[in-house]
């Protein structure tokens, strides 16, 4: 038992419960200083997660390559998003030490959750990561719109869970086992038959829910646009990392032997996944609610490095996430300074944002056409390692299917960065200067330099995420 | 003599009346009713697989379900309640202020 690969796990505990006296000590005017007290604390769980060794713990918790790779991506979204919400008022006025001890909360059963290798400690870990973010959504719970979508969120997520709980104990009742190796086991000895089965098909349902796909995306627009945005952040980055490795860890350590069963099964939804994110996007008048179909699109490509499930695959998979967490913190931190001065989220307030702003108009431009998947930003890089290893496993429609839905995702991209560069403001009075707070300045401008960094020089990146998952195999 | 197939009858039983509730009712109360079936069907598999397996992990997991279950509902309820307060209604199909 070596609980130093606890050690993160452990800051990031002792950092949510130092907020939370903070919270109770400290006079509402000392605001920055609870913010200061987490992004210390996630640096720290940063830096110990970097030094730490590899190794498992008691058989149920691992920390390989392919767990440290999502916390880092789980911890650097955290700090990112705890840096765009300082001094944006919707939080920032609210009850701010609460706001950040459910970040908190909600990172760490992402962080579990990318290290469980035992079933129970999973499910718990996958309450822990949506429970806060359920509540973070409903965070003003006076207005409408935040209500709203945190109550269907949670219907949601509840709904989703059950069904893969329900999974879980058709597998415990065919295997007996909850260890993913005991099933992977047990499978391997030849055990099959129609419970398992059912169980590996609520699974992956469960999954889909989490993962926002078709048919379980409904009510995933409302929450993204009821959610405080960098809420919407959150939830749009490190709970889709946590979803997918999730998914990875369950496929890769206890389902290997029925890959044929799940892989259809996935390169169908990834296929309608994609198209239905793309062609709902197109209507939107809501940044939010486009960001939202956006990111369902997303998850769409994001699931085909599943259906490639070979270390070329996971490792454009988990490579492609990285690429995510950039643009997707850029173009929500764009959306954040628009709300702040404006209040509004509505694509008509983008008006003239090029001649007010210029270098936000650039920075929601670069994020967009990186999203689409334009040379040479993070995003089209991403998508090149991602289909070429699709295409390496044959699944040659989904790669056409994949590249017919880029194409179509940049018409809805365009026409925002249209609104930004080429309409004017209605009135002037419409299109007030633009102040950036120096904290989300400093988010936008990381979030920059990794789409341009990712997407020129991706080498390293890559070799990153090979080494991450070459153990799974 | 009761086998384990009749208890994983049983609880599909209860997994499907759930999930005929969900589709079915529009009311939140009802969903969240409706869910807790599901977990309560997932409890009893648990339980049930675990005594004839003769190993203890599955009344463990149990134990949890119904722990998680109890906290969902305290979530559940406080934003029925909240949705409640600004809308004074808690149909989804006449919650659209976000259009779903």
């Amino acid at each position: 038992m070596n609980w130093l690969l606890l050690l993160p796990e452990l800051i990031l505990a002792a950092t949510l419960g130092a907020v939370l006296l903070a919270d109770l000590i400290l006079p509402p005017a000392r605001r920055s200083w609870l913010a200061g007290l987490t992004l210390a604390g996630t640096a720290a769980a940063l830096v110990a997660l970097i030094a730490s060794a590899p190794g498992t713990f008691g058989g149920v918790f691992t920390n390989d390559g392919l767990a440290r790779f999502i916390k880092v991506i789980v911890l650097a979204a955290l700090g990112l998003v705890v840096l765009s919400a300082w001094s944006f008022d919707l939080v920032w006025r609210r009850p701010w030490g609460e706001f950040l001890v459910l970040l908190l909360a909600g990172a760490l059963g992402m962080l579990f959750l990318a290290s469980g290798q035992e079933l129970v400690l999973l499910y718990v870990a996958l309450e822990l990561a949506t429970f806060p973010l359920v509540l973070l959504t409903a965070y003003r719970p006076a207005d409408v719109k935040s209500a709203e979508g945190g109550l269907k969120f949670l219907i949601l997520a509840t709904l989703g869970s059950a069904v893969f709980l329900f999974g879980v104990s058709l597998v415990y009742a065919a295997t007996g086992a909850t260890r993913l190796v005991d099933i992977s086991a047990a499978l391997a000895a030849g055990q099959t038959g129609p419970v398992l089965l059912m169980g590996l098909l609520s699974i992956l349902a469960g999954m889909g829910f989490k993962l926002a796909l078709v048919p379980f995306h409904m009510w995933v627009p409302d929450a993204y646009e009821g959610a405080p945005t960098p809420v919407t952040a959150f939830l749009s980055v490190a709970s889709k990392s946590a979803g997918l490795v999730l998914a990875i860890r369950l496929l890769a350590n206890a389902f290997p032997d029925l890959r044929v069963e799940w892989s259809g099964v996935l390169a169908a939804l990834a296929a309608l996944t994609m198209c239905l994110g793309n062609f709902a996007a197109i209507p939107q008048t809501n940044i939010k609610r486009l960001l939202a179909y956006s990111s369902i699109a997303q998850a769409g490509y994001l699931i085909m490095g599943l259906v490639a499930f070979q270390v070329m695959g996971l490792s454009a998979l988990l490579f492609y996430l990285a690429a995510y967490l950039v643009t997707n913190l850029a173009a929500f931190g764009v959306v954040i300074a628009v709300e702040r001065v404006t209040g509004s989220t509505d694509i008509e307030a983008y008006r003239g944002l090029a001649q007010r702003a210029p270098r936000m108009g650039l920075v929601l431009m670069l994020a967009l056409l990186s999203l689409a998947g334009i040379p040479p930003l993070a995003g089209f890089t991403a998508k090149f390692y991602l289909f070429a290893a699709v295409y390496g496993q044959g699944y040659i429609w989904l790669v056409i299917v994949a590249v017919l839905n880029s194409a179509l995702s940049l018409y809805y991209y365009l026409r925002v960065i249209r609104v930004v560069y080429i309409e004017p403001p209605a009135t002037a009075a419409s299109a007030p200067a633009l102040p950036v707070p120096i904290p989300l300045a400093l988010v936008l401008t990381l979030c920059l330099i990794g789409i341009l960094v990712l997407g020129v020089y991706p080498g390293p990146w890559v070799d990153l995420a090979r080494a991450a998952v070459v153990s799974l195999f | 003599m009761l086998s384990l197939t009749h208890y994983l009858v049983l609880s599909a039983v209860l997994f499907g009346l759930g999930v005929f509730g969900v589709v079915t009712r529009r009311n939140a109360i009802a969903l969240l009713l409706s869910i807790e079936l599901i977990m309560l069907a997932v409890a009893l598999n648990f339980t049930a697989a675990s005594h004839f397996l003769g190993n203890a992990d599955g009344q463990i997991f149990a134990i949890f379900v119904i722990t998680i279950a109890a906290a969902e509902a305290a979530v559940g309820l406080a934003l029925v309640i909240s949705v409640y307060r600004n809308q004074q209604d808690v149909d989804l199909d006449r919650l659209t202020v976000l259009k779903g």
